[in-house]
């Protein structure tokens, strides 16, 4: 078995109403530090996590999207958002604090099928 | 290469049609929990799945007073049978 | 300065009661003398926490400080020749940060 795996996480749902969105990227970014591949898909309303302007204070969280902001800085360099999420929130990429490459239906299919590991929050 | 979908959570969801958007050829997808209330949907009214196997586990059905009610006639798996299942595909991908 | 200030492993418990002689007595602390080379990465790491909420694990702090400092001082061998064995801990612990997740 190699030591290097690949690790895929989709995250599906928006921050700060449930710890899911958080705990998928504490996961992501905890096999960053084992230098394993990775790949980091907003799916559905997990799109909504990327939006700019986020600002958690007022409800005692911390907040999101700056966070995410440092997935690059782990080495996690494969990020995509779920096109037809971004269309049903008439969203574009200038609403999202990362660079993430679009990705469809078979796309993702296609990643999920070449994962070791597949987390989807 | 296929995997194993797990739906856990009620139609209501819809998580089974998003399972089944990014399902290959060759995958199976296994109803847990309350995802067994999808079998009593009309067949007509599931989401198609194609090349993708429907299964669902039966305890869960019997808990919740769905062994004979069946309608969408999705296949049973025990237990046993799940984790057969778990064995034959490379990975799981779990929806809930 | 009492010892409640800081929590068992020497992490400063209330952020907001750092200040440079207090990053001097936690450096004492772990055997090291804050030069220059220190006090630079200790002002990017606080930049980083005060904008993202997060202490960096060492992969991100060493990528951290090549983005901020450039490729020779964004090394792990040269943030451990500062900072001893574990920079992204000994850093963040000196700079009155949390204690970053994931350290290995």
């Amino acid at each position: 078995m190699s030591v290097k795996q690949t690790f895929t996480f989709i995250s599906r749902s928006p921050a700060y109403a449930s710890q899911r969105a958080s705990l998928c990227l504490e996961a992501a970014l905890a096999a960053a530090v084992f230098e394993q591949e990775i790949h980091y898909v907003f799916m559905d309303d997990g799109v909504l996590q990327l939006l700019t302007d986020q600002n958690s204070q007022a409800i005692g969280q911390k907040t999101l999207s700056k966070l995410l902001e440092t997935l690059p800085l782990y080495g996690v360099e494969n990020i995509y958002v779920d096109t037809q999420a971004l269309a049903k929130h008439a969203l574009d990429s200038a609403d999202l604090v990362l660079d993430a490459q679009p990705i469809d239906d078979s796309q993702l299919a296609a990643l999920i099928a070449r994962s070791d590991q597949v987390l989807n929050l | 290469m296929s995997s194993l979908h797990t739906v856990s959570k009620a139609p209501q969801l819809g998580l089974l049609a998003q399972c089944l958007a990014v399902a290959t050829a060759g995958d199976a997808v296994i109803l847990l929990e309350d995802g067994v209330y999808y079998c009593l949907k009309n067949p007509e009214e599931l989401p198609p799945a194609g090349d993708v196997a429907l299964f669902a586990l039966a305890e869960d059905l019997s808990a919740r007073g769905l062994l004979e009610r069946n309608r969408a006639g999705i296949e049973l798996a025990s237990y046993v049978e799940f984790v057969d299942l778990c064995c034959k595909h490379e990975r799981s991908v779990s929806w809930f | 300065m009492s010892d409640s200030l800081f929590d068992k492993e020497g992490f400063l418990r209330d952020l907001s009661a750092w200040s440079e002689p207090v990053a001097e007595q936690i450096a004492r602390a772990e055997n090291i003398s804050l030069a220059p080379s220190h006090w630079e990465v200790i002002r990017v790491l606080r930049e980083f926490y005060a904008e993202h909420q997060h202490s960096p694990a060492t992969r991100a702090l060493v990528n951290l400080i090549k983005r901020e400092l450039g490729e020779d001082k964004g090394r792990s061998v040269y943030l451990m020749k500062l900072f001893s064995g574990t920079p992204a801990k000994t850093a963040s612990k000196i700079a009155g940060l949390p204690k970053p997740d994931n350290c290995i």
